[in-house]
């Protein structure tokens, strides 16, 4: 219990009297990633935005690092916590109009105060290593880099200033099959280095049995299967077994 | 019937973007000592809005100071009144023309550009990434914005007025008017309230230009599009509240003398 770092009880979301979140309850342990899977429009990133504090929900609660948070606790509350996450959003959100030494130095300065410019540009340089970049990126902007790169400089501003949990969104969306899988590998490689816990939305589910941990499964705004990646392999459930031959049957089709 | 429900839906309209824009202001207002945002931004918004907007509004003020002087020399020489233009030209200057034109051309080049910035940052969620990072995005990426259209416009009035004057010059000059009368004119006519009140305007409009142009940003949806509507939104709300302030304005501080 002294390892769960994030709970969700019975939360639930409704956009325009539309309810995208059902009374979902979610886990996350210390060190450990879990890969929340499910298709397009299901809950999954409402899910990810409620647990970072950017979603207000109107039912049940969150405990973030032993912190309760209702629907009812007041933002300058949620503040500090969220200085405690890292968050990698599906496209990046990378501050076009700064360099990315400056993307990446921006957490540093307002999450943990660091204003030396020196300090910030070696943990700069520091982690654009750890995310196998060069440092001649880190004086490019954000509209000169690469699918991959964004998603790499993203993970790096994500993780600069040491965040007990990090969250990704779809890390992998939009990118070909060879760099997803270089970022799966990343992402697998930081979160065992960093020993953060780890929530990765997703719907490619070659990803999630790649760095997942555990794997839950989503449909229409509700967790209908949690487990192991071993037990999701062996499960005979009828939603994992629809959801993973979406996949196998594509698969089959492709092959001549 | 139709008719009622579409002056209804406008009137909503109307209270939600003021109601927004009183929002924004208040939040700016409180956040500018409590709040973090970077002043180094502040110092870049002060050289877009100023800066960069000053060979606009030169050219502006000067070609306004111009036609008001062709518009009115003809007309004072018949009446023999020619020795007053300048003072006549400088007041309708320094009290509507250099604030309203400069608030106008500031809210079409300035206010049109942050409230596609803004907009943009919204959808693709990079303001989401400054609230992830424990900051309020509308004190970090509005205060600057606000605090340097406050400065900027006001200073930018002045200029406009010293340059709309010198056009008007340089046209009754061409035209046998002396310049030390027109000078002189301009001393016995204009009283340092007027420029204040010329100047409090100026701090007015720019206050609803920057208002008008984050509060549309911050409010822009449904990608490109969404930012797209919000732009116009942006100059069309902050030129009618342009206008429609000058009024109030004028109003309050040059009119009921009579």
């Amino acid at each position: 219990m002294a390892d769960i770092v994030i709970a969700l009880r019975d939360v639930s979301v409704s956009f325009d009297r539309n309810r995208v979140l059902h009374k979902v309850n979610l886990k996350m342990q210390k060190g450990e990633t879990t890969c929340l899977l499910g298709t397009s429009g299901c809950g999954k990133t409402t899910t990810l935005r409620v647990i970072a504090g950017l979603q207000k929900f109107e039912g049940g609660s969150v405990n973030i690092f032993g912190k309760e948070i209702s629907p009812q606790t007041p933002e300058k509350f949620i503040v500090p916590l969220r200085k405690r996450l890292g968050v990698v959003f599906q496209n990046g959100a990378l501050f076009d109009s700064m360099t990315v030494e400056q993307n990446i130095g921006f957490p540093l300065q307002y999450c943990k105060g660091v204003t030396n410019e020196e300090q910030v540009k070696e943990a700069v340089l520091d982690i654009l290593q750890h995310v196998e970049l060069n440092k001649d990126v880190s004086n490019m902007y954000p509209g000169e880099l690469s699918g991959g790169m964004r998603k790499r400089v993203a993970i790096a501003r994500a993780l600069v200033h040491e965040p007990e949990v990090l969250l990704l969104d779809e890390p992998t969306t939009g990118l070909d099959p060879v760099t997803a899988r270089h970022i799966d590998a990343l992402v697998y490689e930081l979160t065992h280095k960093f020993k953060v816990a780890a929530l990765v939305v997703t719907h490619d589910l070659v990803s999630a049995l790649g760095i997942g941990d555990s794997l839950v499964l989503m449909e229409s705004g509700k967790i209908v299967w949690k487990g192991s990646k071993e037990a999701w392999i062996s499960s005979r459930d009828q939603s994992v077994r629809f959801f993973a031959s979406g996949l196998v049957s594509i698969g089959e089709a492709n092959v001549p | 019937m139709h008719f009622f429900a579409l002056a209804g839906r406008q009137a909503i309209e109307l209270l939600n973007t003021l109601g927004a824009y009183g929002v924004f202001s208040g939040k700016i207002i409180t956040g500018i000592l409590a709040g973090t945002w970077s002043r180094k931004d502040l110092f870049e918004q002060l050289e877009r809005i100023g800066v960069k907007s000053i060979l606009v509004v030169s050219i502006t003020s000067a070609f306004t100071g111009m036609v008001m002087a062709v518009q009115t020399l003809d007309q004072f020489i018949r009446f023999g009144a020619s020795s007053y233009i300048g003072g006549v030209i400088a007041l309708s200057l320094v009290r509507e023309m250099s604030p309203v034109l400069t608030g106008l051309v500031v809210c079409g080049r300035v206010g049109a550009s942050m409230a596609a910035e803004i907009g943009s940052m919204k959808v693709t969620e990079q303001l989401d990434a400054l609230r992830s990072f424990g900051l309020d995005e509308v004190v970090f990426v509005g205060t600057p914005r606000f605090l340097a259209s406050l400065v900027m416009v006001p200073v930018l009035t002045a200029f406009s007025f010293f340059i709309g004057i010198g056009g008007g010059a340089v046209y009754v000059a061409a035209h046998g008017v002396n310049l030390h009368i027109f000078r002189r004119s301009i001393e016995a006519l204009m009283d340092p309230s007027d420029v204040w009140g010329g100047l409090l305007k100026a701090f007015v409009f720019g206050g609803l230009i920057s208002a008008s142009a984050c509060s549309q940003g911050f409010m822009a949806t449904k990608g490109a599009k969404g930012v797209g509507e919000a732009t116009t939104r942006a100059v069309v709300w902050g030129n009618m509240l342009i206008l429609v302030f000058n009024y109030i304005l004028s109003a309050f501080l040059f009119g009921g003398e009579a």
